[in-house]
């Protein structure tokens, strides 16, 4: 199995300056955004990313593209590290893969017609003439759904979904080996929702991509991606096959995302639990020692076949 | 769930039309800058034309015998002491307060601008130095130190123009970088970085392509900024020297007058602030237009 992005041991700290040390004083407070993050994207698999506001996994999808600098750790994109390359080493590996974000409206340039969006990595990469990239575009425009008579408009003509559409068709441009969806579906409509996914297995299959799908619904993510790597507070705290996930999860921030989740049948509504951060320190699996292999993560536990479990008491859990 | 996407289409009838077209039809709206827009359209062909409209040279003193007659049918504004046309004078004035003020936004933009939307794109040190040095132009009264700097320079029309453009630019930064700061953050910024754009690229590409908006209104507000300053030079006499017709330098002259030649001062004042009353309108106009906080309305 080959691996087409690899993140290995991750960090992300921020630093705020806090003045609580003396009136003139102020010292540098550290925040862990991302915390030894290790994830691994096989060849034209989707992985999920899956964590409440605030855990870390759009910073994850930022510091994989180097729009973020991670403050350790390093990215393996199809066997090369991108970790530390410059701008200019950078640009070739830009192609191999692409982001798409949350915003379709503020991801499109107001002042670009369709077209020209599409064809902007053509022109940033020095691609063909300008008759060609136009004929691309339209191309691609068409591949995602949209008529070619939507390329001389402009972005706020279109609805969300078209709009996404959009993203979706600049990203795929250059044919990239990996794809980065921060929350591609989670300001639309559900019914645009599930076209939007269908779009993305579509083309993950046509295009052999393999996908980083960051989300914070696992319900979404279910039907799409093959293995769910779940964060909560920077941390990795569960990694597992799809349905592993769903059966059999271990952890307990885990059980309460599984439980967010909408239930069909109204015999079976139930009030949601939700878990504080001193309940997930309490009830965290205790493992023993043997399970406990990952060299690059000592917190994560191995419980089955391909699922980690983080085990490790949490470290400075208040609030 | 279709498994295909369906592909969207749209009725050939739609047009498609780009933010100009709505800021168009934001700004015909808007009837006092409409009609300001109007009589600065006016004021301008005046000023180009001036030349051919009298059939006298502003400093031709043809009209010696009747120095200092009051307006009348044959002399719109009168004659002044030397015996010139006075109406003659007042558009040829037209001709140097605007150009000044023209040329004095076009310097404006053109320092601003950079600085502007450096400061805004980077943040952090460097913006923190560009706006110590725009501090420190807020806090210089403008018109003493451009006298300063004026009878430093000898003032003349190319120093006046670089003195006003030297306290004009801060405006147009302030503007841009607000802007630009606006949307640094966006994502199409981000995408662009994604795809591997230089620095340069997106500024020229994405950023100063939004930033046309306060860019146009920058310049438009700081046309009349520089034709105070002109006129206040010239009125102190540090501006453009005479024989030129310069409002300011009329007006001085018209006060020596005014208890009783009353359209010496009277005209050149009130061509000074009509026109800058004007462009003020149009620029305000404009600014109400091209806001994109009022797109879609």
């Amino acid at each position: 199995m080959n691996v087409a992005l690899e993140l290995r041991g991750l960090s992300k700290s921020f630093y705020k300056k806090q003045s609580s040390a003396g009136f003139f004083r102020s010292e540098l407070v550290e925040h862990r955004a991302v915390d030894n993050v290790s994830i691994c994207v096989p060849e034209r698999k989707i992985v999920g990313l899956v964590g409440e506001s605030g855990s870390g996994k759009s910073t994850v999808g930022l510091m994989a593209m180097r729009l973020l600098e991670p403050t350790s750790g390093d990215i393996v994109l199809n066997g090369t590290d991108i970790s530390k390359l410059s701008p200019k080493e950078l640009k070739p590996h830009r192609a191999q893969m692409q982001i798409i974000f949350q915003d379709s409206y503020s991801s499109l340039n107001p002042m670009m017609t369709l077209w020209e969006i599409v064809a902007e990595p053509f022109v940033i990469h020095k691609m063909h003439d300008a008759n060609t990239r136009r004929n691309k575009a339209k191309e691609l425009l068409d591949i995602v759904g949209l008529g070619a008579a939507f390329a001389n408009r402009y972005p706020h003509e279109l609805s969300g979904g078209q709009r996404q559409r959009v993203s979706i068709a600049r990203a795929l441009a250059l044919k990239p080996k990996v794809l980065i969806a921060d929350e591609p579906t989670s300001a639309l409509d559900v019914s645009v929702k599930a076209q939007v996914i269908n779009l993305l297995h579509d083309l993950q299959e046509e295009m052999g991509l393999s996908i980083l799908f960051i989300s914070h619904e696992l319900s979404v993510v279910r039907s799409l991606v093959d293995e769910i790597v779940v964060m909560h507070r920077g941390r990795v705290v569960e990694q597992a096959q799809t349905e592993q996930i769903f059966q059999n999860a271990q952890h307990p921030y885990t059980k309460s995302l599984l439980d967010s989740i909408p239930v069909l049948n109204p015999h079976n509504r139930r009030r949601r639990t939700f878990v504080s951060a001193n309940e997930l320190t309490a009830n965290k699996p205790r493992l023993p020692k043997a399970q406990f292999v990952l060299a690059n993560n000592p917190n994560l536990a191995q419980v089955e076949d391909h699922h980690f479990v983080d085990a490790s008491p949490l470290e400075g859990a208040t609030s | 769930m279709a498994d295909v996407a369906p592909v969207l289409t749209i009725e050939a009838s739609h047009k498609s039309r780009g933010a100009a077209y709505y800021a168009w039809h934001r700004f015909l709206a808007n009837k006092g800058a409409v009609f300001a827009g109007v009589l600065l359209l006016l004021i301008l062909l005046v000023a180009v034309f001036a030349p051919f409209l009298t059939g006298v040279g502003p400093n031709e003193q043809k009209y010696l015998t009747s120095a200092l007659a009051f307006p009348s049918a044959e002399h719109w504004f009168g004659i002044d002491d030397l015996g010139r046309d006075y109406f003659t004078r007042i558009i040829h004035g037209a001709r140097v307060s605007i150009s000044i003020g023209l040329a004095a936004a076009s310097f404006s933009v053109l320092i601003g601008l950079p600085l502007g939307a450096i400061a805004g794109y980077f943040g952090g040190t460097i913006d923190w130095f560009i706006m110590r040095i725009i501090e420190i132009f807020s806090v210089v009264p403008p018109l003493l130190a451009a006298l300063l700097l004026a009878a430093l320079t000898k003032g003349g029309y190319f120093n006046i123009v670089l003195i006003a453009a030297l306290f004009g630019w801060v405006q147009v930064c302030l503007m841009v970088r607000a802007q630009v700061m606006a949307f640094r953050n966006k994502e199409f910024i981000r995408a662009a970085q994604a795809l591997g754009g230089s620095t340069w690229y997106i500024i020229l590409r994405h950023i100063i392509p939004n930033s046309i908006s306060p860019i146009i209104v920058g310049f438009v507000l700081a046309i009349p900024l520089a034709m105070m300053l002109e006129a206040g030079l010239s009125f102190l006499g540090v501006g453009i020297p005479p024989p030129t017709p310069s409002w300011g330098q009329m007006i001085n002259l018209g006060i020596n007058f005014m208890f009783f030649y009353w359209h010496l001062a009277l005209f050149p004042t009130l061509a000074l602030a009509i026109t800058v009353l004007v462009v003020t309108m149009f620029g305000d106009g404009l600014r109400d237009a091209l806001d994109p906080t009022l797109k879609g309305r």
